[in-house]
């Protein structure tokens, strides 16, 4: 009988494993941009992926799954900013010697990385939990407006109006740094 | 001229209006210099996230940081696991344990509807006592233990009858000032 079982389960672990590798750096990277630190990021990521593979029945179709998986990621993220209140970007000055960059990157690209990076995170940071959910998930993930409103149901009218102020904030944000 | 609001501006830059208002923004933009800078500042925005989508944090090393999160996953469905395995095993007695609560229910929807009368009767016997009815010119009452009740003749009766039928006493007053016929009757149950 246990014979039988087994291919099954490795079966089902093996679905799990490739679910985990296929998604794992898509969803960390939309919940880094909402909550803007690794390590809140990295600790969301895998309560998303533990609450998602508790249910896995519902993994069978795997183009849904991915869908469903986004959709669990923004609503983790948005509970998350609303507990904390704001999000906990860390300052330039205080980020560790940079790991991950690569040692042939130039000094000149280095800085220029970490400009753009913090423009970026200085304008999310400008935005509400449910208009930067909306922003992400247009303009970074590329979704449509009807999709974005079903990730974080809510009305199409309603998920453009959070897109238009996102940008207008965002816009007003880049024009004073500028200045 | 009437510009386009700012929201209708970064909709239109986006992609994100209809067919009809995105064709009278786009005339009013392809006219209008401040319209068109603001249309390219949101549109840089915009390309500005989606050059970001496939960047990671500067200071961050994705294969450690993936392997301890892919860790970490399986430890936390491990443990939810371990959680849910009590359940499922108290499962099957569920149903074993619904059978004396069922008879139960059953039982003392039994006892409740058991006819009134034969609950009244055996009150007496546990009470240990007799009723005792009482009828004088005083008035009327009922005694047992000790503890009762009277109904006392009124002060300006003038005829007064009292009768005794069986397990109930009756009595009748004439008011002599009014006239008024009070009838009472106490019954002993």
């Amino acid at each position: 009988m246990s014979e039988a079982v087994e291919p099954v389960l490795e079966d089902s672990l093996a679905r799990q494993n490739r679910f985990i590798s296929e998604n794992l750096r898509r969803i960390f990277l939309l919940v880094y941009r909402m909550v803007g630190n690794v390590a809140d990021a990295q600790d969301l990521t895998q309560e998303v992926f533990v609450k998602a593979l508790q249910r896995r029945d519902q993994l069978k179709d795997e183009e849904k799954a991915a869908h469903w998986l986004s959709r669990i990621a923004t609503n983790t993220a948005i509970d998350f900013l609303r507990r904390h209140g704001r999000l906990a970007f860390c300052e330039l000055d205080d980020m560790p010697e940079q790991a991950g960059s690569s040692p042939l990157e130039s000094p000149e690209a280095r800085v220029l990385r970490a400009e753009r990076e913090a423009i970026l995170e200085g304008g999310l940071a400008t935005l509400t939990a449910r208009e930067r959910a909306a922003l992400l998930l247009r303009d970074v993930e590329g979704l449509p407006a009807e999709e974005v409103a079903r990730h974080m149901a809510c009305s199409k009218a309603t998920v453009r109006s959070h897109i238009a102020n996102a940008r207008v904030k965002f816009r007003r944000y880049l024009s004073r740094r500028k200045t | 001229m009437k510009h386009p609001a700012e929201t209708a501006l970064a909709l239109y830059a986006g992609g994100d209006l209809g067919w009809w208002t995105r064709l009278g923004i786009g005339r009013h933009v392809r006219q209008c210099g401040p319209c068109r800078r603001q249309v390219e500042e949101f549109r840089t925005v915009c390309e500005m996230l989606q050059a970001e989508r496939e960047k990671l944090p500067p200071n961050l090393e994705w294969s450690e940081a993936a392997a301890a999160m892919r860790a970490n996953i399986r430890l936390g469905i491990a443990a939810g696991e371990c959680v849910a395995e009590p359940e499922r095993m108290r499962s099957p007695w569920r149903p074993a344990l619904a059978l004396p609560v069922l008879l139960l229910i059953v039982a003392g929807w039994i006892l409740q509807s058991l006819p009134p009368a034969a609950k009244r009767a055996s009150a007496p016997e546990r009470a240990g006592g007799a009723l005792v009815l009482d009828a004088s010119p005083a008035g009327i009452g009922v005694e047992r233990d000790g503890r009762g009740f009277q109904l006392l003749r009124p002060a300006a009766a003038e005829s007064v009858e009292v009768s005794v039928r069986g397990d109930s006493v009756r009595s009748r007053y004439v008011d002599s000032e009014t006239g008024q016929v009070t009838i009472s009757h106490v019954y002993a149950e």
